[in-house]
């Protein structure tokens, strides 16, 4: 568990040293910003609980798109700079290798949504919100990051370069959100099966107005295992291949 | 390792992933079969024996390679050949747990359902299935990146079978476990939800019962909506001792259930002598939230019933008013809420235009008359008879807008004021609720005066902005004995849009503007004989023993003090300040008081004389948040750039200064 921590702690003072880390930052933050303006506050008086509900919406999508950022470089980037050997030779054992990056990227997307914590504090200055609400939201977006990191973790272990890694993950992420739309032209039982599958749109949606289920957990936690286990059996095919 | 190089290849590397694809296809053709056309059809049929077939040629090409090589190759082929033939058992265990075999499954709920063979066979088929397809593909996918023609390595396509094999066996746990997750789903909502506590107003009200009133709380001994009410109603029963609350459960209580006719538990009795107010509020915690959220204005308005005697409360009409209800083409803001304020306060409404009389005289039962937003003049006689209503001593409230063309001249003349049909407007201090230009006519003030229709929203005024929205504006008009004081006045800087172009122009002299009027008048009554003075005083005793909380009498009213009758109106200059878009749009606070309810509430207070005006209670539901220009600018420039832009600069500061440190080798 020690190189564990160790390697989590590599890839986390890394990628918040790196510009990637603070960039991105910033701009996820200007973003979710505008996005609140215009939004969650804009269009007229709303109810505080709509407010923070439309706000935990938007920071989804780009806590999303910025773990998919965050994750292409985990593995592919070893492999791009040809560290990769260097990082198998090493005395740990690859589900440690990828865990360790993992929780790292993690950490970092951690920080990124704690940061906004200042947007539900404005609406609460004015409104009505339970810190439960908040703490629910904070949570389906800390479960979200952690599912599509895994998937950016095992499209990083695909891919050679970065940037053929974003795509695979993006295209991996896309796929599995657009599911609920495949379940709603699909037929019983498939739209049930895809519809559960969706990333995004049935086991988040609870989170947002302050809801928390342990189906959605389960859902989130299950994703997270099994990409991981599925990155971990990528980096082990070396010997099979 | 062991490399070994076989004497006979039974069909090359490529044709054994000829022979998977083959193995898949036959899958798919079943799958789309069974599970997307399904019924009866002959293309089911088709598609499912065709996907049988390939999957059973695959098979036994699997089993042929197997016999047909030898030495490391043949443990290979054995294995592609054993989990060929794990993926044909689960077909087969599917068509067993199918209708062709089971018949049609019986419709019953999910949660009702048992475990039977076919739920058995039902999730026994898919784990077979993905447990021997997903290995096979890896053993065949390993083999295959061996090249043709070259010798296998038996240990590196086992360990792909492995990790397939592992694959398939965490896919169908978590599969699994989301089934059963989903099944047996526990959730907590943590969305906003608190108890009301009791606000001032009621507690006023109990503080100054004179009567035993009592509070019974029917409800099971352990339960969580009770957990709930006893709180509130514990902070009442300190006030008073009048005032005790008691817990009943029916089940172990019935004769007081029956007494107090409660069938029902989950339910708050107020009682007072033989009166009753019933409040149900349920026992399920979750459906009781709701209540639970507005607990105060529920207490209130039965305590209102219980104590107070009912007046009457004569509404103008006759003259295009706003009234409660919308009529065709009228698109002005309704004023229900306004009328379910005075009917809280166990005020009767009452119509009065030229059919009931108003053009002789105003009835002598008349607590108060309210005027709003007249569009026509008055007929002939009635301002005559509202005049002499007023001198001896009537109420009134009055709320003009600048949008209906006909202002009460003759009235306000009475009243020694006169009335400006400019709408006002201010450049930065206004609610955005359109987010156009016109939003610079929703004004806010906290300008009010220390008179009596304004004390207790001029003692918290810091905190209680007024929402005016499309406000005239009211002035003194010669000379008259009545006393007129401005209680609202505008925030400095308004501006009269006199071209209504909605910007400031020139001649559109910003300054201070009256928005609402107090006007009072004490009335001289000629000397009474001693015979009828004795008959008023007991009716005034009389009347002050079924009214504890009033202290006046219908008709020609008289003040608390010195019992001389005083004439009181009160005019708005703006009608929407009291409309059901604007009245509770503006919260304040944690607890979400409601300004222009809070004012509406003083007004009422000071023309009806009463000691309490229910309406303001405290609400514990979800607020809308509305917010100043100036407030919406800050939150703006916080969220998109001050915080971003923090989180480069320490970014970059850092860089800088490690680089700085690498340079200087400090």
């Amino acid at each position: 568990m020690r190189s564990v921590w160790l390697i989590a702690r590599r890839e986390l003072v890394a990628t918040l040293r790196s510009p990637l880390g603070f960039i991105v930052t910033a701009l996820v933050l200007a973003i979710v910003g505008l996005l609140f303006n215009l939004r969650a506050l804009g269009g007229g008086e709303k109810y505080s609980a709509d407010v923070l509900a439309q706000f935990f919406y938007d920071l989804s999508g780009f806590v999303i798109v910025a773990s998919i950022l965050v994750s292409m470089r985990l593995i592919a980037e070893e492999r791009q700079n040809g560290t990769i050997v260097l990082l198998l030779t090493s005395p740990v054992r690859d589900h440690q290798i990828v865990l360790g990056k993992f929780l790292g990227a993690l950490g970092f997307m951690a920080l990124l949504i704690l940061i906004t914590i200042y947007m539900p504090l404005l609406v609460m200055v004015h409104g009505k919100i339970s810190w439960g609400h908040v703490f629910a939201g904070y949570l389906g977006n800390l479960l979200l990051a952690s599912g599509a990191l895994a998937v950016g973790t095992f499209g990083s272990s695909l891919a050679r370069s970065q940037i053929v890694a974003v795509f695979v993950s993006a295209f991996l992420v896309a796929a599995m959100v657009m599911m609920w739309l495949m379940g709603r032209v699909a037929d019983a039982p498939l739209d049930d099966i895809f519809a559960n599958l969706a990333l995004h749109n049935i086991h988040f949606s609870p989170f947002r107005a302050g809801k928390v289920h342990l189906r959605d957990i389960a859902y989130y936690l299950s994703v997270t295992g099994f990409f991981l286990f599925a990155a971990t059996r990528m980096l082990e095919a070396r010997r099979w291949r | 390792m062991a490399v070994d190089t076989p004497k006979k290849v039974p069909f090359g590397v490529l044709r054994g992933l000829h022979v998977l694809v083959g193995y898949l296809l036959g899958i798919v053709l079943i799958f789309v079969g069974e599970r997307l056309i399904g019924g009866q059809s002959s293309t089911r049929w088709i598609l499912g024996g065709t996907g049988a077939v390939a999957m059973l040629v695959a098979c036994m090409l699997f089993l042929i390679a197997w016999k047909r090589s030898d030495g490391e190759r043949s443990r290979i082929e054995g294995l592609a050949a054993l989990l060929s033939l794990g993926g044909l058992l689960a077909l087969v265990l599917y068509l067993l747990g199918s209708d062709l075999v089971m018949g049609p499954a019986p419709v019953t709920r999910a949660k009702d359902a048992g475990v039977g063979l076919r739920q058995v066979l039902l999730v026994a088929w898919p784990i077979l299935m993905v447990l021997s397809v997903l290995p096979l593909i890896f053993v065949q996918v390993s083999t295959a990146s061996m090249g043709l023609g070259r010798g296998v390595e038996g240990s590196r396509v086992r360990a792909s079978a492995l990790s397939g094999a592992m694959t398939a066996s965490l896919l169908c746990t978590l599969f699994l476990i989301n089934a059963i997750a989903a099944r047996k789903d526990v959730h907590r909502d943590l969305s906003y939800f608190k108890t009301t506590t009791p606000s001032d107003v009621t507690r006023e009200m109990i503080t100054g019962l004179d009567a035993d009133t009592q509070a019974i709380l029917f409800f099971p001994e352990y339960n969580d909506v009770l957990q709930e009410v006893c709180p509130y109603f514990d902070e009442l029963k300190g006030l008073s001792e009048r005032f005790t609350v008691s817990e009943v459960d029916r089940a172990l209580e019935p004769d007081i259930a029956k007494e107090y006719r409660a069938a029902r538990d989950g339910s708050v009795m107020l009682v007072r002598g033989k009166s009753r107010q019933k409040i149900d509020v349920g026992t399920s915690l979750d459906r009781a939230k709701r209540k639970l959220r507005k607990l105060d204005s529920e207490v209130q308005k039965a305590l209102l019933k219980l104590t107070r005697k009912r007046q009457t409360v004569y509404t103008i009409i006759g003259h295009g008013e706003r009234g409660a209800d919308r009529v065709g083409g009228d698109d002005r803001s309704k004023l229900s809420e306004l009328r379910k304020i005075l009917r809280l306060n166990n005020l009767m409404v009452k119509n009065l235009g030229p059919v009931e009389g108003l053009a002789s005289e105003v009835p002598a039962d008349a607590a108060m008359l309210l005027w709003t937003d007249p569009s026509r003049p008055l007929f002939p006689g009635e301002a005559s008879s509202l005049r002499a209503y007023l001198n001896k001593g009537g109420r009134m409230l009055i709320t003009l807008d600048p949008e209906s063309p006909a202002a009460p001249v003759g009235l306000l003349e009475f009243l020694g004021l006169s009335y400006s049909t400019d709408k006002l407007a201010h450049d930065h201090k206004y609610i955005p609720l359109s987010r156009s230009p016109a939003d610079r006519y929703n004004l806010v003030t906290n300008a009010f005066s220390s008179h009596a229709a304004t004390s207790v929203i001029s003692r918290y005024s810091r905190h209680l902005p007024v929402l005016f929205p499309r406000s005239g504006s009211l002035d003194k008009a010669g000379k008259t004995n009545k006393k007129a004081t401005f209680i609202v006045k505008s925030l400095d800087m308004t501006w009269p849009d006199k071209n209504a172009d909605m910007t400031r122009s020139e001649g559109e002299k910003g300054g201070v503007f009256n928005l609402a009027a107090a006007v009072s008048m004490k009335i001289k009554m000629p000397e009474k004989p001693e015979d009828k003075k004795e008959e008023v005083k007991k009716e005034n005793k009389d009347e002050k023993k079924d009214r504890p909380l009033s202290k006046k009498r219908s008709g020609a009213a008289k003040t608390a003090e010195g019992d001389q009758p005083e004439m009181r109106v009160v005019v708005f200059a703006d009608t929407d300040v009291f409309a059901d878009d604007y009245l509770g749009l503006l919260q304040v606070g944690p607890q979400g008081y409601p300004p222009n309810r809070i004012l509406l509430t003083d007004v009422l207070k000071w023309l009806l004389e009463e000691r309490q005006i229910g309406g303001v209670s405290t609400s514990e539901e979800d607020v809308k948040i509305a917010h100043t220009r100036a407030e919406d600018v800050t939150w703006f420039y916080v969220t998109v750039f001050a915080v971003p832009l923090f989180i480069l600069g320490v970014g970059a500061g850092t860089r800088w200064g490690r680089g700085r440190k690498r340079r200087t080798g400090r």
